[in-house]
């Protein structure tokens, strides 16, 4: 789509130019065989292992057309009326938001990564609320949030996006500045499902596979005393955003920082059960045989003894679930992730 | 100025990170490659002389720090004075 058409959908309600563009991805799942067959794959493992009773066909079509919708990111929500944005926005436990704000400690807002993730940025900014991302940097950003952005001083968003490529203390930067962020009273947005591979990341359960978490946000509120603050993004019909604020969390100095990310991920994953059509890249990961998704990817191996160990699943042969790794670097959806 | 003995600081360090007794801290010695310290400990490593000294580390130093030299040229640049044991 890019260039051409978004400036034109730009000119539509936001609820006609995204139902547009789902539509566009359910006639792609209609037509591409590829796709129908690799969504419907996705969804029908994902159903089996939460054992729901969706329709996989009406879930994976639908989810099609959400995928492509979220392909675009907040680009349908850009542009300077405050009020075309705001007006998205369904808000969930506004009153969890204003009180993790009274604390006057700054917020830890734990989100979930995919989906709308990006969508509390544009809703701070349209509040005046101060706000970090202390996420890797997302592959689009509109250009309100770039202008936001560049506006922010010294505590700016610049530095406090992380890389997996980066190395030595980058890291243990991040978090310096992060504090700083929490200190000044700003809202840093953190997401709680961030596979990542350091050697402060902590091994999480998530869709009845282990994978590599890092517990940043954890360690964060225990050392700033930020109210933490769970976040539920979702992308909802005719162009909405939801935003379900969660009651705040005090975490404490000692806490098992698996233990805290194993909740948040239990938490995202149960929202994943009731909402289905927010979970495409979750849905996904276990097809993924991309050396990144592998180096994050800790296999259960059944020992004769019947202990369970864990091993680190680079260099693993087999495909999961029949997909190849072939097939994997061809798909058209992982080709589009942040 | 601050002063604090150099044993004393080596010892905050090896509690903080809970580095092995066995394990010998030098001037050389790599935070992470020869000590074992991983990000989250040297985060701690680093809050806590930030709150002992009243100091606040810039990026700039912070990505600088990789042996325990490093360390102490930084607390020396920020004037603390490191008295022998």
């Amino acid at each position: 789509m890019g260039r051409i058409v978004v400036p034109v959908l730009r000119c539509l309600p936001i609820s006609k130019a995204t139902n547009f563009v789902e539509l566009i991805g359910r006639l792609e799942y209609d037509k591409i065989p590829e796709l129908r067959k690799e969504l419907q794959t996705a969804v029908s493992s994902a159903k089996t292992f939460l054992g729901t009773d969706w329709d996989v066909n009406a879930v994976a079509r639908s989810l099609s057309g959400r995928h492509t919708r979220w392909n675009l990111r907040d680009m349908l929500v850009d542009g300077p009326n405050v009020s075309r944005a705001l007006d998205t926005f369904e808000i969930v436990g506004q009153e969890y938001f204003d009180a993790a704000m009274d604390e006057g400690k700054g917020i830890i807002l734990l989100s979930n990564h995919y989906g709308a993730h990006v969508l509390p940025g544009h809703w701070m900014l349209r509040k005046g609320i101060d706000f970090r991302f202390l996420t890797e940097r997302p592959r689009h950003l509109s250009k309100s949030l770039l202008k936001y952005f560049e506006s922010t001083g010294p505590l700016g968003q610049k530095e406090l996006f992380i890389s997996r490529k980066k190395s030595g203390n980058d890291g243990v930067a991040s978090i310096f500045r992060s504090l700083r962020c929490l200190k000044a009273k700003h809202v840093v947005l953190v997401a709680s499902d961030v596979r990542w591979n350091d050697n402060q990341s902590v091994v999480g359960r998530f869709m009845g596979e282990l994978w590599k978490f890092t517990p940043i946000w954890a360690v964060l509120a225990q050392r700033s005393g930020a109210p933490v603050l769970p976040c539920y993004c979702s992308m909802m019909p005719n162009g909405r955003h939801k935003l379900e604020f969660g009651p705040v969390q005090h975490i404490q100095a000692g806490e098992s920082l698996q233990l805290l990310v194993q909740e948040a991920l239990d938490r995202v994953e149960a929202k994943v059960k009731q909402d289905p059509l927010n979970s495409n890249d979750y849905f996904l990961w276990n097809f993924d045989t991309s050396p990144a998704s592998l180096d994050v990817k800790v296999i259960e191996v059944d020992t004769p003894s019947s202990e369970v160990t864990l091993s680190p699943a680079h260099g693993l042969k087999a495909p999961h679930f029949g997909v190849t790794s072939e097939s994997a670097k061809t798909s058209r959806l992982h080709a589009t992730r942040d | 100025m601050i002063e604090i003995r150099h044993d004393e600081l080596i010892q905050n360090i090896r509690t903080t990170a809970k580095i092995p007794s066995k394990v010998l801290i030098t001037s050389t010695s790599r935070f992470q490659d020869d000590l074992g310290v991983d990000s989250l400990d040297f985060v701690s490593i680093l809050l806590n002389i930030q709150d002992d000294f009243g100091i606040e580390w810039t990026d700039e130093e912070i990505s600088g720090i990789l042996t325990v030299s490093d360390l102490l040229d930084g607390l020396k640049k920020r004037g603390v004075k490191l008295l022998a044991a």
